[in-house]
């Protein structure tokens, strides 16, 4: 315990001498003073002490919604998840090179500690960069909101553990190629590739994804559709048949079958189209299950938050239902409805299958940098 | 009448081969008293590279241990070995009583690494604060001992300034303060002295000697051959993975320890012809001898024994005329030995540690009508050792540094390989 103390209190007085690390700091400052800036109303939103006419007031949008939608979007989604983290990455690829460099790694590794436990503590302890930027721009967060917005929200603590997680699947990278080439340039390398990387296939997941759903909720109207003209068909051959007043004309009836012939060429190719999507999506899926999933983690937040669509009401104006208002703004029911449905899809996903398998992918990326701590010669 | 031995003319007079196992390997085993004691020591990179090649060390407590070596010898992996940060291919032996590659047991050994670099962002003070709790000492005893050991290195004035903005040598001396933090039984230090002046250099050595006084058993490899010729009670010399000598310092320069007799013929210039004066000093040397060693004395290839100097002296002449090459064997309190001698100009120079082997010699000069300007007692320095280590007997060549193959070297009492 008096080891490991010992190297946690080393890395707080590492971090303390890194000028990014107080950088980061003044930055999350200037983050935080802008949520204090920002409040809503009934007339509208608010800037300082001035209203801004917008589509959203607070009879509308809830306060506490509006709020977790900006924490969420802009403090979490955007200063936290790219700002910050970059900065903490360039701050924190020296660490372990720097830990494992000739003339350092003799004086660490030629104490009694076991090489496992000295790897596994240091990596911890370097993590304390993120965990205490983030700790304390929460934790102001919380303070601003309560004091400027009256809402309190503690569940933006939430934001700790899960930030601190993004980094850690990302930091792992960093380390073991850290560790394996001593070189802070390639860690820093790696980890803006790797984000790259899994970025991108998590987009392609989500994309296959929307367009799957797409082509599931365009089948199912035009399966719809062809449902009723068949329907509507066999009624008009049977009025047509008993000669009822109004009926539709023989030609009139080969029209509706002319409709219906299309739609189902549409519903085929719909059929096909889904199939193909739905193949694609597992591709991505299978794709996606063994990366780490950052932006699913970060998401976990508003998931815990809010409501399903809670955060699309606030962007937007409506709600699910709001039909009026969304044709207003352009915005088909149809786009509305597969939003909904792969926002569904996304929560229905869980914490277990975002942190879990992102964490696998960490235990085995620590693994190897462990394996190749243990066993080399420095 | 004794049997007279043969002769020996040759550099390392003393030297023997026949010794029993331990000793050939130049390791007097004393295991209750050893605080390091390893065997057939190897270190293999890629089974291609031989860094060790089996190496024996054995360092008793309250001594002061040189490791010696040209770059690429093999010293600091050994050292690295010792503190687990290489594996070995092979190793046997044990550090105060576990084997090696035990953590627990490095609670009790300081380590100095050479080139070893502290993180900036501590002072002097954090620095021996931190790396003792990585020793586990308690904090108690952490803040005591920073204070004494900051004292000892005199960098009591400095423990709160940062290690980046520390000269070469103050880093050496935090360096040297660290490695003491756990109070440790086995001091091992990497060229302490690297880069120190020469009061520090002075301080560190005190510390050593304290060190040893305490009954701590220090390790200590530095490239500074007068720095360990002071200090060091047993050093060893790596050449190329390979311990080529281990004994003490008397033991290991003693096949060259010699007594210098410089002369002078009365009335002669100091520059006078030296040819001249060799021919006269031995046969001087032969006649004097002759006489002094009778009835014992016989010439060159016989054979003889009989009473003499120191009672019961045999001895034998050789060479005769110009030949500067002489000898005889003089028993000193019953042992007889060879004593080699050699002429060099006005220089007779007599390859023996005891002072009664040369004065029937001095008496022979002097009887012989010349004059006695000088008596040296001289041996080798450990430069001179080094230098031997280091040189292929057959080429004269040194060897070069790495990994190669190392001599076998035939050496004596205290040596290895």
């Amino acid at each position: 315990m008096r080891q490991t103390l010992a190297i946690f209190v080393d890395s707080y007085r590492e971090l303390n001498y890194k000028k990014m690390f107080w950088i980061s700091m003044s930055l999350s400052a200037i983050v935080v003073l802008l949520f204090a800036a920002v409040g809503i109303n009934e007339q509208g939103l608010t800037l300082l002490w001035f209203d801004v006419p917008a589509f959203i007031n607070s009879t509308i949008i809830p306060p506490d919604t509006f709020y977790k939608f900006v924490f969420a979007t802009l403090g979490v989604g955007t200063w936290l998840s790219l700002g910050a983290m970059g900065l903490a990455f360039i701050s924190t690829a020296s660490i372990m090179p720097d830990f494992v460099s000739a003339g350092s790694i003799e004086l660490t590794l030629s104490r009694p500690m076991s090489r496992i436990r000295l790897f596994l503590t240091k990596y911890l302890a370097a993590m304390m960069f993120v965990v205490l930027q983030v700790t304390v721009f929460t934790v102001a967060s919380i303070l601003v909101i309560g004091i400027r917005g009256k809402e309190w929200i503690p569940g933006l603590l939430l934001t700790i553990p899960l930030t601190t997680l993004v980094f850690s699947y990302m930091f792992s990278i960093s380390v073991f190629v850290g560790v394996l080439t001593r070189s802070t340039i390639a860690a820093v390398l790696a980890v803006g590739v790797c984000w790259f990387v899994f970025f991108g296939v998590n987009a392609f997941e989500v994309v296959t994804l929307q367009l799957r759903v797409q082509d599931e909720v365009n089948l199912r109207q035009v399966s719809k559709e062809v449902e009723v003209r068949t329907v509507q068909i066999a009624k008009e051959e049977g009025r047509l048949a008993a000669g009822e007043a109004g009926a539709r004309t023989a030609e009139g009836i080969e029209g509706l079958r002319r409709t219906l012939a299309l739609k189902q060429d549409e519903q085929k190719r719909l059929s096909e189209s889904v199939v193909t999507k739905v193949w694609w999506h597992r591709l991505s899926f299978v794709l996606k299950t063994p990366v780490p999933k950052n932006a699913d983690t970060l998401a976990l937040l508003e998931h815990a938050l809010t409501e399903s669509g809670a955060f699309r009401k606030v962007m937007f104006g409506v709600d699910d239902d709001g039909d009026a208002e969304s044709r207003r703004r352009g915005m088909g029911a149809n786009q509305r409805l597969i939003d909904k449905e792969v926002e569904q899809v996304l929560r229905s996903r869980g914490w277990v299958y975002v942190i879990g398998t992102s964490l696998l992918f960490e235990i085995v990326m620590v693994g190897l940098t462990a394996l190749i701590f243990w066993r080399r010669d420095f | 009448m004794t049997a007279v031995p043969p002769v020996v003319m040759r550099n390392d007079v003393g030297l023997g081969s026949s010794r029993d196992a331990e000793m050939a390997r130049g390791v007097d085993r004393v295991p209750g008293d050893a605080v390091l004691d390893v065997r057939g020591v190897q270190k293999i990179y890629g089974r291609k590279v031989h860094a060790l090649r089996g190496v024996d060390l054995m360092i008793k407590r309250g001594e002061i241990f040189g490791l010696l070596g040209p770059n690429g010898a093999g010293k600091s992996t050994l050292v690295k070995i010792l503190m687990t940060i290489i594996r070995p291919t092979r190793c046997q032996g044990q550090m105060l009583g576990k084997p090696i590659g035990h953590k627990g047991t490095l609670r009790k050994v300081g380590y100095l690494p050479e080139h070893h670099r502290f993180p900036e962002y501590l002072s002097g003070g954090q620095v021996l604060d931190y790396f003792a709790a990585l020793s586990d000492v308690p904090r108690k005893e952490r803040k005591q001992r920073a204070g004494e050991l900051l004292e000892l290195v005199g960098m009591t004035c400095w423990k709160d300034m940062k290690v980046r903005q520390y000269s070469k040598g103050m880093r050496q001396r935090i360096g040297v303060a660290q490695a003491l933090m756990m109070d440790p039984d086995l001091v091992v230090l990497d060229e302490p002295t690297d880069g120190v002046d020469p009061v520090g250099r002075r301080d560190i050595r005190n510390i050593l000697v304290e060190l040893r006084a305490r009954g701590k058993a220090v390790l200590v490899n530095s490239h500074l051959l007068s720095e360990l010729e002071v200090v060091s009670d047993r050093v060893a010399v790596m050449v190329q993975g390979r311990v080529t000598m281990q004994g003490t310092l008397d033991d290991l320069t003693e096949y060259g320890q010699r007594y210098e007799i410089e002369v002078e013929m009365p009335g002669q210039e100091r520059d006078g012809a030296p040819a001249m004066l060799g021919a006269k000093v031995s046969s001087v040397l032969q006649a004097g001898l002759r006489e002094r060693l009778l009835p014992a004395i016989t010439d060159a290839g016989g054979a003889a024994s009989g009473g003499g100097v120191g009672g019961g002296a045999i001895g034998v002449v050789l060479g005769s005329g110009e030949a500067p090459a002489l000898g005889y064997s003089l028993a000193v309190t019953g042992a007889t030995r060879p004593i080699a001698m050699s002429i060099s100009g006005n220089v007779i120079c007599l390859k023996t540690r005891s002072i009664e082997a040369v004065q029937p010699v001095i008496d022979a000069l002097r009887t012989g009508g010349l004059m006695i300007r000088n008596v040296r007692d001289t041996r080798p320095s450990l430069e001179d050792l080094f230098i031997r280590a280091v040189t292929d007997e057959v080429t004269g060549k040194v060897l070069s540094p790495g990994a190669g193959d190392a001599p076998t070297r035939n050496s004596g009492k205290g040596d290895q390989r």
